[in-house]
């Protein structure tokens, strides 16, 4: 059925020839290789040579070949000077000066082509460069079209044919060249350009005739090129691909060894085409997303703006109200979206869960892979296990149906909050540090296990430590040490430590502020390569908090003296400090608050080995003790407020007033002096 | 930190012995106490401080207006067994020259026998 159809075929193909058999036809060539080209000796060569050769053959027509430049070609035929033009690119626009044949014979596109350290890599990287086109390209043309939308400015330097566009690029005269795929694809090899991922426009080429002259001829290109579709084993397909394949020996064509043709060919002429077809769908798509991307840039940059916004709603921005601890986390994204996380919550037996995280990747693919790890944490975190089983079951899920093959490091744990203590698990993240009261630095290097996402098969251990008053677990993603300054050094470990050593004493989110001020000011305005994590729990020094009530003092005894025994101070420190604190404290219960019950008081402690500091918050009207006049002497100054004052600063080494906000607060300090025991 | 008041009558004289802490929060009791002690009207009031661990300016003040009172009253006031710490806060404010206040368990014996001559002088007078 099909046989008899392909005769048929062939016969009424066949029978226009027989009655015109004298038609000479003048075909336009220009420099195209391969589908167009004159070889060494001058003979018209390519893909389009050899379908038109076959046609002509069949048809008895007598081929006529005229050479030019392409803009040329394109005058040639306007002019109807020749009556067939090879390989040229259909658009509505010609179609109104040209009668164009209909079947594809092959798709093309602009590819742009630069040396490797021309640095051009997108449309925008061609702004301000020197651009080698074509005159009368349809690809020149596209670009000059929409450049304007585009928002791409390049300089173009005007050659007549593909190979003088490489050429100037070779010669320096030209930072890249814009040239048909093919062509680039068969030429570019043996250039200093390379194939860049800026490609556009794809268009069918076709043949093309004078306006109103030549239907017979484009008719009947068509029918032989649907048969030649039709078989594979036609002349169509032999010759794509084997000048597609980049034959060089452009007199003996391997394609003509008969062994290649039917072992290869057969098998793979049909892929060839299908890749074509794909390759030209990928490009119509890319060139669609690339004019949508760019007309559409704005948009598109206030919708990542909004994925920020949304991805920082992943992480905590208010803590859970843990009395005694302060909790502070920070995010900042290397492109608008990133991959880092943290998460902290409440378990129900009050224990805090906390996380912080890095999924092995940036921008959107990251932020998507960060959004489900850590969504999978607290599922598994909310069962109230270790952060060991947790972290387990986190790798577990993860290594399922991990395509992308991203991983994920986490540094997992679980605080009782009534004892400082602290289980926790390191999946293969950077050591946290713990920062004590007294400054000493610690390097949490315990227990590094596998990261996440890579192997079920991993065993994850935990490990425990003791946060007391004053101490500091800081946690951070690699993008802090990793940090790069003007002159590409990183900021490093080193540094690292010491700027978290240097802040003990300071409150969890003063802490997080001056090292990441400090890596800042490392950067000095360096675009970070990497998302920044940090996330510091700290356990407050000693805080009491005290109602304004004179019954309070007992309260505030016990505390000095749970704080001396903790500290092992010496007596009569102990004496002195809770005199001037009781001063301190009646003062404020008295005269700040004036007698009211419902005001609030906090105490604080900071003991180094050197000193201890006490603090006294009040949020009373201002009421700065150092106003108060001295004492006169007693008896008659025994009734005087200035007493309680006299007393503190008689007592303690150093007194320090100032108002923070709405807040009094007092700071008492007194040096440690040890007996020498030795 | 709880505040144990303990007095011992004598001989035209009472003794107060409060033992702990006086602070701001205690220092009521004291005062009360005394003024309930005061209406006697005793001719020597004598605070033994030998038990009293911690005393601030509210402490400090009570003392001192109890010695002004005694005084008004024509009577005698009189401190012994100050532990150090409890001296200390006494000297910063200065307070001690106007006290009278007594080394030891002898010195103030001495004192209130003078006392209870005086006391006994009187009544035989």
């Amino acid at each position: 059925m099909l046989a008899a159809l392909v005769v048929l075929a062939g016969v009424l193909l066949a029978a226009p020839a027989l009655l015109d058999a004298a038609t000479t036809l003048r075909v336009g060539t220009y420099p195209n290789p391969p589908l167009i080209f004159r070889d060494e000796q001058g003979r018209p060569q390519g893909i389009y040579v050899d379908v038109l050769e076959h046609v002509a053959r069949q048809e008895r027509w007598t081929l006529e070949y005229v050479e030019g430049a392409w803009d040329q070609g394109l005058e040639r035929l306007r002019r109807g000077e020749i009556d067939l033009l090879l390989a040229i690119g259909y658009s509505p626009e010609r179609s109104r000066q040209f009668e164009f044949s209909h079947e594809l014979l092959i798709e093309n596109w602009g590819q742009v082509y630069a040396p490797r350290n021309a640095n051009i890599q997108t449309l925008l990287d061609l702004t301000g460069r020197r651009l080698a086109v074509v005159r009368g390209d349809i690809y020149y043309a596209a670009l000059q079209s929409t450049h304007e939308t585009l928002k791409v400015f390049p300089t173009f330097v005007e050659v007549s044919d593909y190979a003088d566009t490489l050429r100037l690029v070779a010669q320096g005269q030209a930072d890249a060249a814009l040239v048909p795929r093919i062509f680039g694809a068969w030429a570019g090899r043996g250039s200093n350009a390379e194939k860049t991922s800026i490609m556009f426009s794809p268009v069918e080429l076709r043949f093309a005739a004078p306006k109103g002259r030549g239907k017979e001829v484009l008719d009947a290109l068509d029918r032989h090129l649907v048969a030649l579709k039709a078989d594979k084993g036609s002349i169509y397909y032999r010759s794509i691909r084997a000048w597609l394949e980049g034959v060089r020996t452009l007199n003996f064509p391997t394609w003509l060894n008969p062994f290649w043709v039917a072992g290869v060919v057969l098998g793979a002429g049909g892929l060839a085409v299908g890749l074509n077809f794909l390759l030209g769908w990928l490009v119509r798509r890319r060139t669609r997303a690339l004019r949508v991307h760019m007309a559409a840039r704005a948009k598109i940059e206030s919708e990542l703006r909004i994925a920020r916004e949304i991805q920082m709603t992943f992480v905590p921005r208010t803590y859970p109200p843990l009395p005694g601890w302060e909790i502070h986390g920070d995010l900042q994204p290397a492109r608008e979206v990133g991959g880092d996380f943290y998460d902290c919550f409440l378990l129900e037996d009050g224990r805090l869960y906390f996380v912080l995280g890095d999924v092995s990747d940036k921008g959107v693919p990251a932020a998507l892979f960060m959004a489900v790890t850590k969504t999978l944490f607290s599922a598994s975190a909310a069962t109230g296990d270790s952060p060991a089983a947790i972290v387990d079951r986190v790798n577990r899920r993860t290594v399922v149906g991990n395509d992308q093959c991203m991983f994920i490091t986490a540094f997992c744990g679980i605080l009782d909050p009534g004892t400082g203590h602290v289980v926790y698990t390191n999946a293969g993240h950077n050591p946290p540090l713990a920062l004590r009261a007294d400054g000493g630095l610690e390097v949490l290097e315990y227990g590094r296990a596998p990261a996440l996402g890579i192997n079920d098969d991993a065993h994850y251990g935990f490990y425990d430590m003791i946060l007391r008053p004053g101490d500091a677990l800081f946690m951070y993603t690699d993008g802090v040490t990793e940090a790069t300054d003007r002159a590409g050094a990183f900021f490093t470990d080193a540094r690292l430590r010491a700027a978290v050593a240097g802040h003990a004493g300071r409150s969890a989110d003063q802490l997080a502020a001056a090292v990441l001020g400090q890596v800042a000011a490392f950067a000095d305005g360096t675009p970070p390569a990497d998302d920044i994590a940090v996330l510091v729990i700290r356990r407050a020094a000693d805080r009491l908090h005290l109602r304004s009530a004179l019954t309070e003092i007992d309260r505030l005894a016990e505390e000095v003296a749970r704080v001396g025994r903790e500290h092992a101070l010496p007596e009569e420190l102990v004496f002195d400090l809770r005199l001037a604190l009781e001063e301190a404290v009646t003062n404020v219960i008295r005269h700040g608050y004036g007698g009211r019950e419902d005001g609030e008081i906090r105490v604080g402690f900071h003991v180094t080995p050197d000193a201890i500091t006490a603090t006294v918050e009040d949020d009373a009207p201002p009421f700065d003790p150092h106003e108060w006049p001295a004492p006169p002497l007693p008896p008659a100054g025994a009734d005087v407020h200035g007493v309680g004052v006299y007393l503190i600063k008689r007592v303690m080494d150093e007194v320090d007033y100032r108002q923070r906000g709405s807040r009094n607060v007092l700071t008492l300090t007194k040096r440690i002096v040890r007996a020498t025991c030795r | 930190m709880p505040l144990t008041i303990t007095s011992e009558p004598g001989q035209g004289f009472v003794t107060i012995r409060p033992a702990g802490s006086l602070d701001s929060n205690t220092y009521t009791s004291l005062q009360d106490h005394i003024a309930a002690v005061t209406k006697s009207k005793p001719r020597a009031l004598v605070l033994d401080l030998k038990d009293l661990t911690y005393i601030s300016s509210a402490g400090v003040r009570v003392v001192i207006a109890t010695q002004k009172a005694m005084k008004a009253a024509g009577g005698e006031f009189a401190m012994t067994n100050l532990q150090p710490q409890i001296r200390k806060v006494f000297e910063i404010i200065m307070a001690l020259p106007s006290l009278n206040v007594f080394e030891s368990v002898a010195d103030l014996d001495r004192y209130l026998t003078g006392i209870q001559k005086k006391v006994l002088g009187k009544d035989q007078a």
